[in-house]
Formats: structure tokens, sequence, C-alpha cells
């Protein structure tokens, strides 16, 4: 119906006039006149816009719902409870945040302003959070996640507020954006977490329901990771908490901690008791395994940043007990390699963490280590040092130094011990007297003596580097891992399809989606059939080369059994025949004989039962039982060579496969078994297995020890290689007996295995000592 | 009476091998008797021992340095290490090899060494057999020489002997490879400058005193 001008002039006059005025007909009204303006005309965006605007800037519904949390952080909330429940009669999607919550202005201007942002015209929060999304239009990607969001909010000013976008209005043609309502509503409550222990005066609650999509186990998984990222590092930190709950993958039910700090190279303690001089460190990295603890003299502390040149330095630290924890991070894939996150994910959360906090009583002092203060975030001048001398780690520990943005730590005071920190009258920040000054030299010199850490490791940093081969496992795995994504992605896309199209054209453009999930199905069946068969062969070589290298090296006993079990049997003969018959020693021989026999019949049993199939299935195995085993078979051999094998530790149970260890045991035996033979005198060979956790993952170790020569330093980089051998005749010549394989096979099961292998000298038996550590698998 | 050394670390092999080793003797009517040894910790005990067990002929194992025995160790070489010692003094003796490993690329290397290389799975009456004649030859060959050797030795070593028993000891080292363990004429001289130093020795001794005294 076309309407004149005063029509519309007139309607919009009456309409005006009543008391309770129909707010929806006048805008409409003063839009369809504005349309008659001769000289200015607007653009009108189509309602469909906003599903496409949301649908196409959100890569998935994870993301999507991440968007929504990010908006959380940047409201400074304390908490944030994100629910999933898509399964057991659930169907919606909930997130809810402490953060200062939006006014009814706020919602109105901003929350329904497609495309803006706060977040362009400051680009940190309130409380000085680097604000983590800019576009605007996170929120409307919300469509990706469910039909309908509800949302509630309080601020301190105002009183609770609350709207209604129904996504699916939108979806319709020919309708004008406007023309689609958003309800508001007034709720008398809301559903927030509370800050500091108390129910929380101000924040926001999305519920979004009639959910798109059924969200998977490994949605789940992913979710969780990517929100850690947001989280620091630091479990007493009260900064920021995210509380995931869902129905779908319950052992992801819990307090979100980031798990990000695995990914750390060096990780500091430092520990001041707030008398004395004295000062603990603990130091752990990545490449020794290692825990390091060291005693360090304040004065020592100062000395090593030069500050006690020129004043006294006196016996305490002024500003009482701290306690420091550093965490040094490289920007690098190699950093996240053995760990479940990308490297996008490690980058973004160095991003949001990065900096030197101080906390007192576990809540962040402003401006240390925040990123929008100038002199805040690099309040130790890091970058500045870095700037006068940027030597590289490879010139040593005298000149290297970090570079600020490689740090995420956390320096933890009180109110109550620390009374010397207190806060500055003027502006934010702590009053720079002598306390802050021990207490900044005091987190210059943990740094100091984290670069020294870095600079005497770097030779296993470097070698680390170059041996960070991937095993053919994997491999095999991440191969496994693309294909179960590209099927992920085509599922996804259906859905996408089945969601946005009528039932008519769906089936058409579905079907070509799901013969494609059909033939990668098959795909990663063949895939993965072809996979374990291969590995499974290799396993079953590396367990017939185990025996060809050890029968080769243990066959001079069993050819010593033969020879005598022949000569003996004979001599019986002989000595029975002879005049007069000796018979007492025809019996003697005759038991020589057969005790030979067994041994000869017992090598070929220990040949058979290596490459048996139920040791090549993965199982859950007693390791100690295995290594007992292997050693009771082989120890006639060691004891026809005067060599005492003895076994200690405890039993332990893990998830692996039996011929591994056996292949991995015998090789290391029979170098051990060659090694004592090279020297005279007490021969001895002792296996230890034990429990040992690395900060990466729980794990076990055996170790194989003698009191042969040992290697020789020149030596010890090259024993893994291919056909390398120090395997001689005996002492003294030079003739090389090994294959050169043995080693090289360990390496090869052991990096399959997700383990290591480190030789040194056995401190008790002064041999050679090679430790397998393992991952422990339930 | 001439004996035939076993040398073996394992016990087990050591006694089956001497057990046979005499049978077969004794069926191809040999005195030879047959003594079994386990390998000595240093090289040098063997001279004495083949000297005064009277040894004329040897049967080594080849891997020497597995075994112990009560409290012996095992000790540190191989039979082809030892063989090259014992030709050091008795360049002709008969030297067999009893292994496991015939083929043994080390004992091949040393086959020059041995008179012959035995494998322990054919230790039959046949390998006894050329140990025998061996042994045989040995003992008319050289045990009269060895005993000439013997005489002049003890003849010169208790000041007795004249210039030509000398020379005739030269001459029968020289025929059995004896390697010279010393050079009569140098130890003479030794002995001469050895008393010289002595004299000095006295002299200081003198003048020191003396000085003390004043």
């Amino acid at each position: 119906m076309v309407h004149t001008e005063n029509d519309l002039k007139e309607k919009l006059q009456v309409l005006l006039k009543e008391s309770n005025p129909d707010y929806r007909a006048i805008f409409k009204l003063t839009r369809d006149l504005s349309k008659l303006d001769k000289k200015y005309q607007h653009f009108f965006v189509d309602a469909k816009t906003l599903i496409h605007l949301g649908r196409d800037s959100i890569k998935d519904h994870t993301t999507a719902l991440i968007e929504l949390v990010k908006n959380s952080y940047d409201a400074d909330s304390k908490n944030v409870d994100v629910d999933v429940y898509c399964r057991k009669g659930g169907n919606f999607i909930r997130v809810a945040d402490n953060g200062f919550g939006m006014t009814k202005d706020d919602l109105i201007n901003g929350w329904l302003h497609i495309g803006f942002s706060s977040k362009r015209t400051s680009k940190h929060s309130k409380t000085g959070r680097r604000k983590t999304g800019e576009k605007g239009i996170g929120r409307i990607s919300a469509d990706r996640l469910g039909g309908s969001l509800e949302l509630i909010t309080k601020t301190e000013q105002d009183t609770l507020i609350g709207l209604i976008v129904n996504w699916d209005a939108f979806d319709v043609e020919g309708k004008d954006i406007s023309d689609i309502d958003v309800e508001l509503f007034y709720p008398t409550s809301i559903n927030v977490p509370n800050k500091d222990g108390k129910p929380s005066e101000t924040g926001t609650e999305i519920k979004i329901t009639n959910l798109r999509q059924k969200w998977s186990v490994s949605n789940i998984e992913n979710l969780y990771y990517e929100l850690s990222a947001l989280t620091p590092p630091f479990n007493d930190v009260k900064d920021f908490q995210i509380e995931l709950r869902n129905d779908i993958a319950p052992s992801f039910s819990k307090r979100v901690n980031s798990e990000f700090f695995k990914a750390a190279e060096i990780e500091l303690d430092a520990l001041y008791g707030g008398k004395g001089s004295d000062i603990l460190y603990t130091i752990k990295d990545k490449y020794t395994n290692k825990v390091e603890i060291q005693e360090i003299k304040w004065q020592q502390l100062l000395s090593k940043i030069n500050k006690t040149e020129d004043q006294e330095v006196s016996e305490d630290l002024k500003c009482g007990p701290i306690s420091l924890k550093l965490l040094f991070f490289l920007r690098e894939a190699a950093s996240v390699q053995g760990t479940t996150f990308k490297l996008s994910e490690l980058r973004e959360f160095l991003d949001n963490n990065a900096g030197i906090k101080i906390y007192r009583d576990n809540i962040a002092v402003k401006p240390y280590g925040f990123p929008n203060s100038q002199f805040g975030y690099d309040w130790l001048e890091l970058a500045e040092r870095k700037a006068k001398d940027p030597a590289g780690i490879g010139r040593g520990a005298e000149s290297y130094s970090v570079t600020p943005n490689q740090l995420i730590g956390a320096i933890f005071i009180s109110r109550d011990n620390n009374i010397d920190l207190s806060d500055s009258a003027a502006r934010e920040g702590l009053v720079e007297s002598e306390s802050f000054y021990d207490l900044r030299n005091f987190v210059l010199g943990s740094i100091n003596m984290l670069e020294t850490h870095r600079a005497n490791i770097y030779p296993l940093i470097e070698k680390s580097r170059e041996s960070k081969k991937t095993s053919s496992s994997k491999e095999a795995e991440q191969i496994q891992m693309q294909l179960f994504s590209v099927k992920e992605d085509l599922e996804s896309i259906k859905s996408e399809i089945e969601s946005t199209n009528t039932k008519s054209t769906t089936s058409d453009v579905t079907r070509p989606i799901e013969i494609s999930i059909e033939k990668v199905d098959v795909i990663t069946k063949k895939v993965d059939k072809t996979i374990s068969e291969l590995l499974n062969w290799n396993r079953v070589l590396s367990g017939l080369a185990t025996i060809g290298i050890s029968s080769a090296v243990f066959g001079h006993e069993t050819e010593g059994s033969i020879s005598l079990f022949t000569n003996a049997t004979d001599n019986a003969r002989l000595l029975i025949r002879s005049d007069p018959p000796d018979l007492e020693l025809a019996i003697s021989e005759i038991d020589k004989a057969l005790k030979h026999s067994r041994k000869v019949a017992a090598w070929g049993a220990y040949a058979l039962t290596r490459v048996q199939r139920e040791k090549r299935s993965k199982k859950n195995i007693n390791i100690k039982k295995t290594i007992d085993a292997v050693v009771k078979e082989l120890k006639p051999a060691f004891e026809a060579s005067s060599i005492k094998i003895e076994t200690e530790g405890e039993f332990l149970v893990s998830r692996t496969y039996q011929m591994d260890i056996e292949s991995i045991l015998i090789n290391l035996l029979t170098n051990a078994y060659t090694a004592c033979n090279l020297k005279p005198g007490v021969r001895r060979v002792v296996i230890t297995i034990n429990r040992e956790d690395t900060r990466l993952a729980q794990g076990y170790f055996f170790s194989v020890s003698d009191t042969g020569p040992g290697i020789a330093k020149e030596f010890q980089k090259r024993i893994f290689e291919p056909l390398f051998s120090t395997k001689t005749v005996s002492t003294g010549t030079s003739k090389s007996v090994g294959t050169g394989l043995g080693l090289t096979i360990v390496k090869s099961i052991v990096d399959d295995l997700s383990g290591n292998i480190k030789v040194d000298q056995d401190p008790e038996l002064k041999g050679a000592r090679f430790k397998i550590w393992l991952p422990k698998e339930k | 009476m001439a004996k035939i050394a076993i040398v073996d670390d394992n016990k087990e092999q050591r006694e089956t091998n001497t057990i046979r080793l005499r049978l077969f003797l004794k069926e191809l009517h040999s005195e030879i008797e047959v003594s079994d040894i386990f390998p000595f910790e240093k090289y040098s005990d063997y001279y004495g021992y083949i000297d005064s067990e009277n040894i004329i002929a040897l049967v080594i194992d080849e891997k020497l340095y597995n075994d112990s025995q009560l409290d012996k160790a095992p000790v540190e070489y191989n039979g082809s290490d030892l063989v090259g010692y014992i030709r050091e003094r008795y360049k002709y003796i008969p030297i067999f090899t009893l292994t496991n490993f015939p083929e043994d690329q080390i004992l091949q290397d040393k086959i020059n060494e041995y008179d012959y290389i035995f494998s322990k799975k054919e230790f039959t009456i046949k390998q006894v057999e050329i140990i025998n004649r061996a042994c045989q030859r040995y003992l008319e060959e050289n045990q009269k020489e060895l005993s000439q050797v013997d005489d002049l030795t003890r003849k010169i070593a208790s000041g007795k002997g004249e210039a030509n028993d000398i020379e005739r000891l030269k001459a029968l080292q020289i025929k059995l490879s004896i390697p010279f363990s010393f050079d009569l004429k140098d130890r003479e001289e030794w002995l001469i400058e050895y008393e010289k130093q002595i004299t000095a020795l006295e002299e200081l001794k003198f003048k020191l005193e003396k000085k003390l005294n004043k």
C-alpha cells in the first residue's frame, strides 16, 4: 500500500499524541517519511545480512562461544561461568560473568549497534587488560550457537535489564533489519558468579537456546584449551577464572586451568623468607628434566646485576618476604611440540599474559606488568637492557638477556607481611622506596639467574633442536588427526547447509558431502589399518634384529654348550668302553651333557618367544616382571662370563608393547655384556626400574649400568648413529665386531614411545649407564 | 714326565677336553700326560709353568677372558694374545687352539703362530693324533738342546763357566729362539760400574761425617 506524504504525517501526529505511544509504529512511519526526502536518502540493510555477517566472520561454533567469553574478559570480570548442555535433555549454552555489566544505554547504543566496538577507541580495559577483540561483531556470531539469545545485565549505577534476540526472525527474505524486533525486558534477578567470595553487584548473563548443532567431545576439548589461553598460568592468582561445565565431556567440567605453562622453556621459583640474606631458587627446564635447587646470598645476587659497586649492601631485603615465579617462553613452533595446543594459541596466551606482575594477596597491583601502561609493562626496563646489548644466547651467559615479552612472572606479596611496600598516594603503583628498589633488584637478579641457567643449558637446547625429528608413530598420529579434522569440517559444512537451506534443496547439496564423509571414513580406516600394520612390522623387524644381534653376542654360550654336550656324551661312551670302565667319570660327563642340552633348548625358546604375537599388541604390562623374565633368560650367558646381573626397583604397570620393552632391554644388555667382558675383575650389570614424572607427563625409567670401560665422551654423540659401533673383540684391540644397529633400534623405539634416552657414567659401577625414560600410560 | 697343557677358563670345557685328550692319548699308546689350568693372571707365569711342569705342547681356548674360578677373576687376554707371548720364548713348542669359532677372523690372523686350529665340535682321535705327532717331534728335536741349555746356564750362573761354554750357550739360544735375557759381558761391566758407585757413596759418607765432626 502506497501512502501519501500527508497520510504519513497525519498518522505520525496521531501516534505522537497518544499517552502511551507505539514507538515501533512511529519508527516505521518516520522511516517511510524519510524515504520521501528529495535530496538525501540512505542505505537500507536486509535483515538476512546480519545472519550472513555473523556466520561469515566466525570459523565455527567453538570460536563463536570463545568470542562471548572474550567479551566477559574485556568487561573486567574476574569469573566467568561457561555452560554447554546439549545431551541428556539439556539444550542451552550459558555464559555468565561478574564484569562491569552494561547500562541500558550501553545495550541500546553499543550492543545493538552492529560493527560498533569500544575496543577500537580503547585498546585496554578499565583494569588494564589488553582487549581481545576489535571487530564489534562477536556478539552476532552467537547466531552460530543457537536460534535464541537472552541477555541480562547489571551495572553499578543501573537496574537490571535484559533483551531477547530471535536470530531466526532475521532469516527471512525482503525484510529490513529494523523491521525485526529485539525485545527488552526487566528481570528481577541475575545469576552471575560470585566476586571475591561475595555475590556480585554487576555482571552479564547470556543464555542461548535452540542450539544449532550438537557439541562433540573434541569440540569441548578444543573449547577448554582455547579458553585456557585467556587465563593466567598461576593457580593462586584470582585475576580471571573460567568455570566450564558441560554434559558432553565430563572430564572437562572443571575450572579452566592454563596448560600453557607446560610450554615454558624454563620455570624459576625464588623464595625469600623475610630475614637474613639467603634466597632459595628452584629452576626447572624442559631439556634436562632436573630440578636445580640453589641458595644464593642477597649480596651475590646484587653483584650479578652490578648493583654493589656504589652502595653499601644491607644484610636483609627491606621489602620483606617475597616469592617469585618466572616462566620463560619462546614463541616458536618447537615450544608447542609435545603439548596439545597450537603455536597460534601459545602466542595468544603470551600476548594476554606476558609481563611480570606484582600480586598483593593474590590481586594484581597496577601498573606492574600491565601492557597499557607506558612504564608499567616493562617496569624492569628489560627491553632497554636488551636494546643496549642485543647479544643472542650463543654468546654465552655474560651478555645474553631475555626480552620482556618472553617472560610471564608473578611476584607474591601481602599487605600484612610487606608493610613497606605501600601504595603511592600520588598515582597508581607502589611508593618507590628502598623496599621497592630491593624488590626490583630481587626480580632483576632472579631474571639474571634464569638467563645464566638458559645459557648453561644452551648446548642441550641446540642438541634437542637437532634431534627433533618426528617419530613414525607420531607422524601416523598426525595423519589420522588431519583426516579426522577433514571429516569434522565436512560434517560442520553439512549441518550448516541443513540449517540454512530449505528442505527441497538440502538433499541435493548435502548428498555429495555425505559421500565425501563416507569416503573420508573409509580412507581413515584404511590408513589406520595400513599404519598399524606397518608399525607392527617395524616392531617385529626390530625384535628380529634384536634376536640377531643378541645371538651373535651370546652365541658363544650356545656354541660352547653344543660342543660340550657332544664331547661329554662321547667321553661317557669312551669311559664306559674303556678297560676297566670308569663309570663314575662317565656319569659325571653324562650329567654335564644333560645340563648343556637344557641350556641349548632354553636358547631356542629365547629366540622363539621374542616375537610372539601377543607381545606386539599394546596392553597393560608389568614392567618389572617383563624385565625380570628377560634377565632370567639371559642370566646363564652372563654367569658364563662371570657377570653378576641383578635388577632392583618397584613393580609398575604401564600400557605399552611388551616386545618394545624387551627389544630395548636386550639391546642394552647385549652392550653391557660385551662391555663387562672388556675388563677383568668384578663384573656386574645392574638394572634399575623406578617411577619418574617429568613436568609434562607421568612416567618411569629403567637403566642398565655395567662395570665395563664406559663410553668415551667423543663417542657419546655418535653411538645412536646407524652402523656406528664401539664393540671390539677384547681390550686393546680396535677391530669392531658390533653391527652398529642395537642402539639405533633402541633410540627408534624410545622415540616412537615418546620417551628419551640418556647415557652417562654409573657413579658406582663406573661403566656406562643407559637410562630409558618412558611415559606411563594407563 | 712330559705334559700337554690345556688352558681354558671354562671349568667344564677344560675337564671334558682333558678327559678326552687323555683317553685318546691312551688309545694311541702315548705316555704324554695332560695338565689343565685356568689361565694365569700374568703372562709371565706361563714361562715358569712350562718349565716346571715340563710342558711340551699347549692346547689353548681362544676366549679366555669370560669365566672366573673361585678366587680367580676373569683374565684380560684371549688365546691369540697369549700365543704371541709364549712364542717369544718357546719358538717351536707346539701350540694348538681349541675353539668353538675356528673361523674367527682374529684367530685366522694369528694362524702362523699356531700349529693347528681345532674346532671343539670336532675334537676326536684324529686331532689328538696330530697333537701327539707334534709332541713327539718336538721332544726329539729339542729335548737334548734344552737340557744342554739348562746345564750351561747353571754352570755360567754359578761362575764356573768358561769362554767356550758362553759361546755354546749363545749358539743354542739362537737355535732355540730363546731371547737373551741378559748379556754376560754386559753383566760384568755393570757389576764393575755398580761397585764404583758403592765406593763413591762410601767416600761421600766419609766426607759428610768429617764435616759434621768439625
